[in-house]
């Protein structure tokens, strides 16, 4: 018995198909009903039940059993989200776009095919998490370091699929992505790249094999269904030496923004940085009630006190230097100097640190590629767990980022939110990533959040500014702030979607990209 | 302890009355012989000799912060693999959520939560293995 339909496919219909479905993983694996939980969203967005609810889910523990499971699909017109570990939290978790979806959960794909130390690279499937990763390579000692997002327990192909970001030299995942193994909509399967070649021996060292260059469409799409990716991964480095740099003062951003730019675009600041707003780094470590007892956002006035008592400033850049202590000591003093110019600019390394649970400490270990969850601490600052993430992207300019943190931080105070951001840096823009924390049972700070979501993402529209991840909630919002030539890109996207899924398969509505049938 | 957090500790004892784990309705099953291995505790605002006096005696209370990193890494991960696991806690919300969520591919999981105040949630949590045969190469 489902708990709901899809649209178009009646209930005798759903259960033939979850039938087949069984058929094909075994009873164990085939979930409806109360066994559903795990596959909703956990932080929901929305006071309406019916929505973002999966008909059931279905957990193959294979290739050949995914290939099975889509050509059921097909035969019955059951819609598929695929999903590897099902942990993209602030964007959603398994919930599907559209009710009655059937969650493909691909955490039983959990095969690490192999990681090879010479040339620096993993294959794995969709069910690996970097905790999975990591511990393999420290069993067997491998010179080896990955980039981890914050969430450990989530899926290294996911990630880099939904262009997760990490904090080392190879913090873009998915620039770090070479050769994927796909399975089609029609159940037919292709290998990108290189492994195209039968015998090849170069599938996870050269991206582009020979003509068009594919992988990227089946990144955050739904042209199809990934069954394995490579990923790069970093040699060992023969030194170092993780910083922070803190700044008292909130239009210190725009300084800090132009001083950063040319090293960055430059490479003498090697990793993929962060400048960590305030609220986020306490909240790593303690909850609001420890410095306010209010109602709404701290007060500004309290800042002082949180500063004081974490050793933190208004905004925490947070670096690492990697390589031989000659080369580091160089990049250091080059990048000291240059933010010396910020009057009460602080200098820290792990040495420095006073306290047991520091911020410093914690990013020390993420930026050398150690998978955590610390970061899950910000979601108790107001005790209720619920968070979402608007993530627009700027260029690094100081005029950018004290625009960003203006309408921001001035939108969600007024709807009652604390600012929780940081600035992600690329290898020449700005994630602008905020994570604005509600009480998941609160249905009022739900109904306040949905609603100055949806105004953040209107002004930063008209500023220019257009997200590049998001809630299933807010996908198709997003996809209409991309409209340039009346929507060319999706109407694109709609044409390559028909070609692939003309049945309308797998996952309807990802990223604002709806099949035929679904189209209005 | 640091002057604010004996203020602060002071304050949660407060809230939180001797009687809160025989009278919660989350740790009924915490009488007698425990069926939970662990009750893990947030140090920042439990204190075990007063408030956690009716957790029985054969059942580990283990300090946290948040955090669930190192119980998973240094004792639940390996446990978890080999077998099914009770554990119950007075924690901070995400806490419960992370361990759900590590356990979420290798057991079937149920957890019984309610909130205590306004930072810390009481809960029960079973997770029975499903023997998932991981195929690490």
């Amino acid at each position: 018995m489902a708990s709901s339909l899809p649209p178009g496919v009646d209930v005798d219909t759903l259960n033939a198909a979850f039938e087949r479905f069984r058929r094909i993983v075994g009873n164990d694996w085939v979930f409806t009903d109360e066994k559903l939980s795990s596959y909703r969203d956990p932080y929901t967005l929305t006071n309406d039940p019916t929505e973002y609810q999966p008909s059931g889910a279905v957990a193959p523990a294979s290739v050949d059993e995914v290939q099975e499971i889509v050509k059921v699909a097909n035969e019955f017109g059951v819609p598929l989200w695929p999903v590897s570990r099902g942990n993209n939290f602030a964007y959603g978790g398994s919930a599907p776009v559209m009710s009655g979806t059937v969650v493909l959960d691909m955490n039983r794909m959990n095969r690490i095919l192999e990681v090879n130390e010479e040339f620096g690279y993993a294959l794995v499937e969709p069910g690996v998490s970097y905790f999975d990763l990591y511990d393999y390579i420290q069993a067997r000692g491998l010179k080896l370091w990955l980039d981890v997002p914050d969430p450990g327990f989530g899926s290294v192909m996911g990630n880099a699929l939904d262009h997760g970001i990490g904090y080392t030299p190879y913090g873009d995942h998915f620039g770090m992505q070479c050769g994927m193994e796909v399975c089609l909509p029609s159940g037919e399967l292709v290998r990108t790249g290189m492994g195209a070649l039968e015998g090849n021996n170069t599938w996870q060292l050269f991206k582009y094999g020979y003509g068009p260059y594919v992988d990227g469409i089946f990144s955050q799409s739904n042209f199809g269904i990934v069954t394995k990716m490579g990923i790069w991964l970093m040699p060992e480095p023969a030194g170092y030496r993780p910083y922070m740099i803190s700044f008292e003062r909130e239009e210190d951003i725009e300084q800090v923004a132009e001083i950063l730019r040319p090293l960055k675009v430059g490479m003498v600041i090697q990793n993929a940085a962060t400048i960590r707003s305030l609220i986020i780094d306490a909240a790593v470590h303690e909850t609001k009630s420890r410095y306010y007892s209010g109602t709404g956002p701290v007060p500004t006035s309290v800042y002082k006190d949180i500063m004081a008592d974490q050793q933190i400033g208004m905004w925490n850049f947070c670096g690492a230097l990697y390589g031989p202590p000659p080369v580091t000591d160089a990049l250091w003093s080059v990048i000291r100097e240059a933010f010396s110019r910020i009057p009460g600019a602080k200098f820290y390394f792990p040495e420095d640190r006073t306290r047991e649970h520091d911020i410093l400490l914690h990013r020390a270990e993420t930026m050398k590629g150690i998978p955590k969850l610390t970061e899950f601490n910000f979601l108790n600052w107001n005790g209720g767990g619920g968070h979402v993430g608007f993530s627009p992207v700027s260029p690094i300019t100081g005029k950018d980022a004290i625009n960003q943190y203006n309408l921001v931080n001035n939108l969600v105070r007024e709807y009652g939110f604390d600012y929780m951001g940081l600035m992600a840096v690329g290898w020449r823009d700005m994630h602008h990533v905020t994570v604005v924390v509600y009480d998941k049972n609160n249905p009022d700070e739900i109904r306040r959040m949905d609603e100055v979501f949806n105004i953040l993402v209107d002004e930063a529209a008209k500023a220019g500014y257009g997200e590049y991840r998001t809630h299933i909630r807010y996908m198709d919002r997003i996809a209409q702030t991309y409209g340039w030539n009346n929507g060319s890109l999706w109407r694109m996207h709609e044409t390559i979607k028909d070609a692939l899924d003309p049945n309308g398969i797998i996952a309807p509505g990802k990223s604002g990209i709806w099949p035929s049938r679904y189209r209005g | 302890m640091k002057r604010r957090e004996l203020i602060q500790a002071c304050a949660m004892a407060a809230l939180f009355p001797e009687g809160l784990i025989a009278g919660n309705s989350v740790f009924a099953a915490n009488t007698g012989t425990s069926r939970y291995s662990r009750f893990f505790f947030d140090e920042r605002f439990v204190d075990p000799a007063t408030q956690l006096s009716n957790v029985v005696n054969d059942v580990l209370l283990v300090p946290v912060r948040s955090d669930v990193t190192a119980v998973w890494t240094g004792m639940l991960s390996r446990a978890a693999r080999q077998q099914s696991l009770a554990l119950q806690g007075l924690t901070t919300e995400s806490f419960v959520f992370c361990l759900q969520r590590l356990l979420h591919g290798s057991h079937a999981v149920e957890v019984s939560m309610q909130r205590v105040s306004q930072d810390l949630y009481g809960w029960s949590l079973v997770a029975d293995h499903k023997n998932i045969n991981r195929r690490v190469a």
